[in-house]
């Protein structure tokens, strides 16, 4: 159903704006208060979650799963409700609960400073000083709050689908104009954005299952669900209740089948086809194993050309499906997708396997839609982008390829290699035996040297007199270097050999 | 009806979005023409005058005489223009300049990068695409530091505008429709008081822009209010002789009936101890 | 030579790439310091302390060189914040070698009274320090991580980050907003400790989670930053006073440059709270170690006399084993991590190929 986020500062007539929203359009109005009083309920310590943030102080472990407890339970919440009838949500940032949810309205209402501090002042009965710096102290802990637990800016605009500045523009009629904007096509429930719906909510079901079961209380997890399959990858070490996951998430409605991963880490990996019996997937396990990263795959089909319009292009044909070029997954590609024999499926199992498997997807679309299909709380370590285009000619693969691989570290900050770029940064060739035995030669020889002048070179650094002084430490101060980074580069490169990268 | 101030960062499909609006609305565009209209009337070197406008502040941050004459005169050309009603402004920071005036409807536009990226690698030729980015990041840096060192606001900060529109997700077409919804509901009609506070502001800066073109007086710290035609000075300066000359520049401005100065000199303010007179 | 630079045989040789070896392992898996132990156990091998610490600068000042470029890929340095601390950290850096070694110069030059007063400061300091920072690791590990995390420690420092005296500096990349004298102060601290006793990261790295209350990831990614300039001015200041041994630097990094990308590896196989554990003991013994040297250098000094002078080597020899003793298991520990990683990681290998 339709979901509309509405973000709003402290007293910003923002929740006024999102009752009146919802009653334009009969939608159900739910607010931040509402899931903290659920989660109060059920013993989550979110005043101690906030103080946290407030003291900048970095959360210990138990508090980081509380954390996790309560973004399970407002996520699983939200995505419930969203089922059954259409939303209107009103809070900090609930959209950042709903990631790959894309037709979700987001929408932040501010007001200019001076009403609220009026508001504030009249309300709290403080003086003009004292309200404004009452706002500016919530408005930094806000900000602190969104980027610690989210990792994002709070207030940056391309958070938002459109702001609105309720001093200017009266609360009715920016509620006409966003129900305006809600009725678009944009903003409607596609298949691929209710099976993320779907997904989210059988992934916060599970983790707020996990977060409340006795014997898996105290796991670290990450939970991902895809098509009924969830994923769960937990760090190494801990050993005690890793084993009683499947039993516990057995019972959770909307769940087939679970696979648990141990892994610190996780590397996402795009091509439009993949090879199971190929090369490329040696060289990615090979990182995978090194880091100890779980891989997940996506399987994309580019749909567009290669810019990506600004405008919106020419109304499509009638009988053409119009949201073709928003919508994540063709109808086509469903039914492979779960197909046992194809070849993203055959990969899968190889990483199961290995004990290395995350989620996989299959996705078609425009560049925006992969940008968006990456899964922004996740930290990858690495994005491999290759095997993709392959309708086109090779220089224009290569363009695209590079400029896709920009745009998506630009947007996630997160590094993208192909595979090649892989093989050869880990490649221990005849190149990097050379480098290797002549800066071992190099580093052997200073060594030697060093020694063999024992006394003329003590005698020389322990010189008095200033002059002698400034030459000794010059020379201290370019040898010492030159040595480390040959003899550095000796071991590293040695270390290679041995694969101990 | 209204006046439109559309503010964006660089490349990001605001020419665009003032066009589709033109044709929809029946406004008139206006974005380079203020500045040529302005260079004309002050009889200055348009490229100078647009160079200065966007060039961002020196490390010293000090405002050259030069800087300060031309943007006044730029406001003035502003509320000119902003007078004839029913214009789409897009050009620098015009939001800025028409504070306090009711009828004016402040639009930002946000795009996301890589499709400025795209967009300024498909107009001008021959820019990979780092070279574009990094040209697009400086030019989002310059514009924040001039508007906060000319304002002291945060080029950033949504307060600022009535109605932000993120072109990443939704399209130009839909962006343009919340515009007209928010134009139709007469939140933004033209009244006789915000019409007769846009003249206010044009003698005011009418004004100014006296002041800035005596070298005697251009630096000197005086507010300058308007209202109906009577003109309030206020601020503190070091001679009588400076306070006369402001005097008598504002008074001989056209439209101007009648000039108050309440302008303290700063010597009266040792000799009145705590409550300085006049 | 004098009595500045010891004699150095085979065996010498050898126990000093040992000695880099262990520390660049401990150094390569705790992410700072390795001088905790590399200092005193070249002190036990009869080197002089201020060249031991000299030595030992000079060496952290060319590897932060080589590890820090890796590191900087990765972002998480607050440019700012390390110019700022940098400054004052210059400043206690000159102020420690300056104490050292006029210390030095002071004692008479007969003999082994030589160097014994620095000794005994250095060795004061290094105990004095390191006691309190094992305590606080070991407590840290033991404890149930449950509730608050207030010890006595961390009192002083939220106090400290409590003062909000003017000027108040932004510092946006690590989000904080910290008083100048505040950081001027940390930064002397840890500047003199850096130069006294070598020991750089330990100090401050928590210094800037606790005391400013900087995110973990962009406290250590800026001490690796301010590490590589402390280090050569370090360096460059031990060097001018002529306290630098050439062959003793050459020596570590043949040690440490091996055990160092071992020592890395072995984070990624060995959960956190037992990294704490283990660095926590081996400190303490390292301090246990130092103390027990310490009767040595009082003698020498004749300032008390609490053993008599023939048992000396004796003290030295124990000394020496109680440091070994924490080095090699901390870092055998850690090698048995490693090679089950190692070992783990070769059979995903091979086991991808079938």
């Amino acid at each position: 159903m339709n979901i509309i986020c509405v973000s709003r500062g402290s007293r910003t007539h923002g929740r006024e704006f999102a009752e009146a929203l919802a009653a334009k359009l009969g939608y159900r109005c739910i607010g931040r208060e509402e899931l903290f009083e659920e989660a109060v309920k059920r013993r989550i310590p979110v005043g101690k979650l906030e103080t946290s943030v407030v003291m900048r102080r970095e959360p210990s472990e138990a508090l980081s799963r509380e954390l996790e407890h309560y973004k399970a339970l407002a996520a699983s919440m939200l995505c419930e409700k969203a089922q059954q009838e259409n939303i209107v949500y009103h809070g900090r940032t609930g959209h950042l609960l709903l990631p790959g949810v894309d037709h979700i309205l987001k929408i932040r209402v501010v007001l200019d400073l001076e009403s609220r501090i009026n508001l504030v002042s009249e309300k709290l009965k403080l003086s003009h000083r004292k309200a404004q710096q009452y706002i500016e102290s919530i408005e930094d802990d806000r900000r602190s709050w969104v980027r610690r637990f989210y990792n994002v800016e709070w207030d940056v605009f391309t958070l938002y689908d459109m702001v609105l500045n309720l001093s200017e523009i009266g609360v009715g009629n920016a509620a006409q104009a966003a129900c305006a904007m809600a009725q678009l096509p944009e903003f409607q429930p596609t298949p691929a954005s209710e099976r993320a719906l779907e997904d989210l909510l059988v992934g916060s079901r599970c983790r707020l299952r996990l977060a409340e079961d006795e014997r898996t209380r105290k796991l670290s997890v990450r939970v991902r669900a895809g098509a009924g399959t969830v994923h769960v990858t937990h760090p190494h070490g801990a050993k005690k209740g890793v084993a009683d996951i499947p039993l516990v998430l057995g019972a959770v409605e909307g769940v087939r089948k679970v696979v648990c991963t141990a892994a610190e880490t996780s590397i996402l990996w795009i091509q439009e086809a993949f090879d199971p019996e190929g090369a490329s997937y040696r060289s990615v396990m090979e990182i995978a194993a090194a880091w100890d990263a779980a891989v997940e795959l996506i399987r994309f089909t580019p749909g567009d050309g290669e810019t990506v319009p600004v405008t919106e292009p020419e109304p499509p044909a009638p009988g053409a499906p119009s949201a073709w070029r928003e919508t994540g997954i063709i109808d086509d590609e469903d039914r492979s997708f779960d197909d046992e024999s194809s070849d993203l499926s055959r990969l899968y199992a190889r990483l199961i396997g290995d004990g290395k498997a995350g989620r996989k997807r299959a996705l078609a679309g425009s560049r925006k839609t992969l940008l968006n299909a990456i899964d922004r709380d996740t930290s990858y370590r690495l994005i491999v982008l290759d095997g993709i285009f392959l309708d086109k000619g090779e220089s224009t693969r290569k363009r695209l390829l590079t400029e896709w691989s920009n745009a998506i570290t630009e947007t996630v900050k997160v590094p993208v290699l192909s595979i090649e770029q892989i093989v050869s940064r880990y490649r221990f060739g005849v190149r990097q035996a050379v480098g290797m035995v002549a800066c071992g030669l190099v580093a052997a020889a200073s060594v030697w040297a060093v020694f063999h002048f024992q006394e003329p070179i003590l005698g020389f650094l322990g010189r008095e007199g200033m002059k002698w002084r400034i030459l000794a430490t010059a020379g201290v101060a370019l040898f010492v270097p030159f040595f480390a980074q040959m003899y550095g580069t000796f071991t590293h490169s040695l270390l290679k050999l041995f694969k101990f990268d | 009806m209204a006046i439109i101030t559309i503010t964006r960062g660089m490349k990001s499909g605001g020419d665009e979005l003032a066009r589709e609006l033109e044709r929809r609305l029946g406004y008139k565009c206006m974005g380079r023409e203020v500045i040529t209209a302005c260079a004309r009337k002050y009889n200055i070197m348009e490229e100078d005058l647009y160079e200065k406008l966007t060039e961002a502040p020196g490390i010293w941050h000090r405002m050259t005489r030069e800087h300060s004459r031309f943007l006044i005169y730029v406001k003035c050309a502003l509320i000119e223009a902003a007078l004839e009603d029913n214009i789409i402004y897009h050009g620098y920071a015009g939001q800025l300049y028409l504070g306090g005036i009711d009828h004016v409807l402040k639009i930002r536009l946000e795009a996301p990068m890589e499709v400025r990226v795209a967009n300024m690698m498909d107009e001008e030729e021959g820019l990979s695409a780092e070279e574009a980015s990094a040209l697009l990041h400086k030019a989002d840096e310059n514009r924040r530091r001039w508007v906060k060192f000319l304002y002291d606001k945060d080029w950033h900060d949504p307060a600022l505008y009535d109605f932000v529109a993120n072109l990443g997700k939704i399209t130009m077409k839909t962006a343009v429709g919340i515009i007209e919804t928010l134009i139709e509901s007469g939140e933004f009609a033209t009244t006789p008081r915000s019409v007769s506070r846009l003249e206010d502001l044009l003698l005011e800066s009418e004004v100014q822009a006296a002041f800035a073109a005596d070298d005697r007086i251009w630096d000197q710290k005086v507010t300058v209010s308007a209202q109906n035609g009577f003109v309030t000075l206020r601020g503190l300066v070091k001679a009588r002789k400076l306070r006369n000359m402001l005097a008598e520049t504002a008074e001989a401005v056209k439209g101007v009936k009648r000039c108050d100065a309440h302008i303290s000199l700063s010597s009266d303010s040792l000799r009145g101890g705590i409550f300085g007179h006049d | 030579m004098g009595d500045l630079f010891i004699a150095l045989d085979f065996t010498t040789c050898w126990q000093v790439v040992l000695l880099g070896f262990i520390g660049g392992v401990l150094s390569g898996f705790i992410g700072s310091g390795g001088a905790f132990f590399m200092t005193p156990g070249m002190m036990n091998l009869g080197v002089q302390g201020v060249v031991a610490v000299g030595s030992n600068i000079t060496h952290k000042f060319g590897k932060a060189m080589v590890g820090s470029r890796k590191h900087g890929e990765m972002g998480h340095v607050d440019k700012k914040l390390g110019i700022f601390m940098l400054v004052t950290a210059l400043l206690g850096i000159r102020l420690a070698v300056w104490i050292s070694s006029s210390l030095f110069g002071s004692g008479d030059s007969h003999g082994q009274g030589a160097g014994a007063a620095a000794n005994l400061y250095i060795s004061l300091v290094f105990i004095i320090i390191l006691f309190f920072v094992s305590i606080s690791m070991l407590r840290d590990s033991l404890r149930k991580r449950e509730e608050g995390d207030t010890g006595p420690s961390k009192r002083i420092s939220e106090w400290l980050s409590g003062l909000k005296l003017f000027p108040m500096i932004e510092f946006p990349v690590a989000d904080v907003r910290v008083s100048l004298w505040v950081i001027l102060l940390v930064g002397l601290s840890v500047g003199y400790l850096a130069g006294t006793i070598g020991v750089g990261g330990f100090l401050g790295v928590p210094a800037m989670i606790y005391v400013f209350g900087v995110p973990t990831a962009v406290a250590a990614g800026t001490e690796l930053f301010l590490a590589m300039f402390m280090g050569a001015f370090g360096a460059i200041n031990y060097a001018m006073e002529g306290f630098v041994d050439i062959r003793l630097v050459l020596l570590l990094y043949l040690g440490s440059l091996l055990g160092i990308y071992i020592g890395a590896y072995g984070t990624k196989v060995v959960n956190e709270r037992m990294i704490r554990l283990v660095t926590g003991v081996v400190i303490l013994l390292c301090v246990i170690s130092r103390a027990v040297a310490v009767p040595i250098y009082l003698g020498q000094l004749e300032l008390v006399s609490l053993v008599e002078p023939s048992r000396y080597e004796l003290l030295n020899s124990i000394s020496k084993a109680i440091l070994y003793l924490a080095g090699v298991s901390g870092v055998l520990l850690i090698l048995v991590n490693v090679a089950r990683g190692y070992i783990r990681h070769r059979r995903a290998i091979s086991s991808i190929s079938s």
